[in-house]
C-alpha cells in the first residue's frame, strides 16, 4: 500500500524541486524516509518525527550504525507482509505433514518460507469446529511481524488489549464474527519472546482449490483469529 | 473515548497492564504507517536483536513501563515507541539528551529553511 502511494506522482502543488532541496538540506534523510505526507508538507515536523531524524544522524555520525544497516532494516520491514502468513496457512491446509511440523515447532516449519522471528518463539494455533483461537498482546503490541507485517491499529489499541481477554465474543462481534455458543473461544496473550499465528478453519467449498487460490482468502485478521475466511 | 485508566489506583498493576479493564468499542480504522514511523522501527531493529544487539525488546518495554502514566497515555503509539527507544539509547551511552535536543533543533531549522516555513 505504501509503495503504491509512493509511486504516485506528487500532485499537491509542489514540484520535485522542493523535495530535492529538502533532500539536500537533510542529507542523511534518505529518500525512502522522506516521503512527506502531501497534507503535512506545509506544516513543521512533529517533535517525534524530528527525534527520529536526530537519532539517526547521531547514531551514524558516532559510528554506532550505518545508513546501509538502517536501509536494510527498512527493506526487511517492507518484506514483512500478511501474504507470507497466508501462504503458510494455505500450505498447512493442503499438506498435513507440514501442518504437523507447524504445530510442533512454528519456527522450524516457517523457516521453509524464509521466516526469521528474530529469536521469538512462534507458536501456531489451529482453529477447529470446537475451538476459535484469538491472539492479543495486553501489555503492548507483540505480534508475529515476520509473517503478518506490522500490527494493525486495532491490535495496538487500548480497547482491544483491554477487552478481548474478558469479552472476546463481544469484541469479535464488532469485527462481524459470530462464534456459536458451543464453540470454545480461547484467547492467547503474547509476550516479547512468544508470538502466535492462527491457522483458521478452511472454509467448505474449497476442497479442489489450489494453494494459491486458498492463500488469497486467508486474511491478516483471520490469522489473528478475529475473523474467519470465507470461500469467495 | 474510553474511561481514563484506573491502573494507578490498583496496587500491583502497572499502567500498561490493561488486560481486563473497561474500555469502549474497538475502532477498526486502519491508518497508513508514516515514513518517519517506519524509520523509527528500522532504526530500532538495526540497533536491536536483528542488528547490532545494543538494545532489545525488554529494554524498550521497561522504558515504556517506566516513563510514567501521564506520558504513556498521552503519546501516540509510535511516539511512545520512539520515546522508549530514545531512553534506552541514552542509557546505553550512545548519545546524551542534550545532544539529541540540540540536533532536533538543528534539523527543525534546516527543514524550515528549505520549506520556507
Amino acid at each position: 500500500m505504501t509503495n503504491e502511494t509512493e509511486k504516485q506522482e506528487p500532485d499537491h502543488g509542489h514540484s520535485h524541486g522542493d523535495l530535492d532541496a529538502d533532500a539536500h538540506a537533510l542529507e542523511h534523510i534518505h529518500d525512502h524516509d522522506r516521503q512527506f505526507q502531501p497534507d503535512l508538507e506545509d506544516t513543521p515536523p512533529t517533535r517525534y518525527e524530528l527525534m527520529v531524524y536526530a537519532i539517526r544522524e547521531l547514531l551514524i555520525e558516532k559510528g554506532h550504525v550505518t545508513q546501509e544497516e538502517i536501509t536494510k532494516a527498512r527493506n526487511t520491514l517492507e518484506s514483512w507482509q500478511p501474504s507470507r502468513g497466508a501462504e503458510i496457512v494455505a500450505r498447512a491446509w493442503t499438506d498435513p505433514d507440514f501442518k504437523k511440523r507447524l504445530l510442533t515447532d512454528g519456527n522450524e516449519a516457517m523457516a521453509d518460507f524464509g521466516v526469521d522471528a528474530g529469536g521469538a518463539k512462534l507458536t501456531v494455533l489451529e482453529n477447529t469446529d470446537e475451538v476459535q483461537n484469538v491472539v492479543v498482546c495486553t501489555l503492548c503490541s507483540c505480534y508475529p511481524r515476520a509473517v503478518l507485517g506490522l500490527p494493525p491499529d486495532w491490535y495496538r489499541s487500548k480497547a482491544y488489549r483491554a477487552r478481548v481477554v474478558v469479552e472476546p465474543r463481544k469484541v469479535l462481534k464488532e469485527f462481524g464474527t459470530e462464534i456459536p455458543d458451543e464453540v470454545t473461544v480461547r484467547v492467547h496473550d503474547s509476550l516479547a519472546d512468544l508470538r502466535y499465528l492462527v491457522i483458521p478453519k478452511r472454509p467448505a467449498g474449497t476442497e479442489d482449490w489450489s494453494q494459491e487460490q486458498l492463500a488469497e482468502i486467508v486474511t491478516r485478521d483471520s490469522m489473528v483469529g478475529v475473523t474467519n475466511p470465507k470461500a469467495l | 473515548m474510553g474511561p481514563k485508566f484506573t491502573s494507578a489506583s490498583e496496587p500491583g498493576r502497572g499502567y500498561h497492564d490493561i488486560g481486563g479493564l473497561d474500555y469502549g468499542e474497538v475502532d477498526p480504522t486502519i491508518t497508513e504507517v508514516a515514513p518517519w514511523e517506519k524509520l523509527s522501527i528500522a532504526i530500532g531493529n538495526s540497533m536491536g536483536g536483528q542488528g547490532r544487539k545494543v538494545i532489545n525488546t525488554d529494554m524498550g518495554r521497561r522504558a515504556r513501563e517506566g516513563m510514567g502514566e501521564e506520558m504513556y497515555n498521552e503519546l501516540a503509539y509510535f511516539e511512545r515507541t520512539t520515546e522508549s527507544m530514545k531512553i534506552t539509547l541514552i542509557e546505553q551511552g550512545l548519545f546524551t539528551e542534550e545532544e539529541l535536543e540540540e540536533r532536533m533543533q538543528d534539523i527543525a531549522k534546516r527543514i524550515s529553511e528549505v520549506r520556507g516555513l
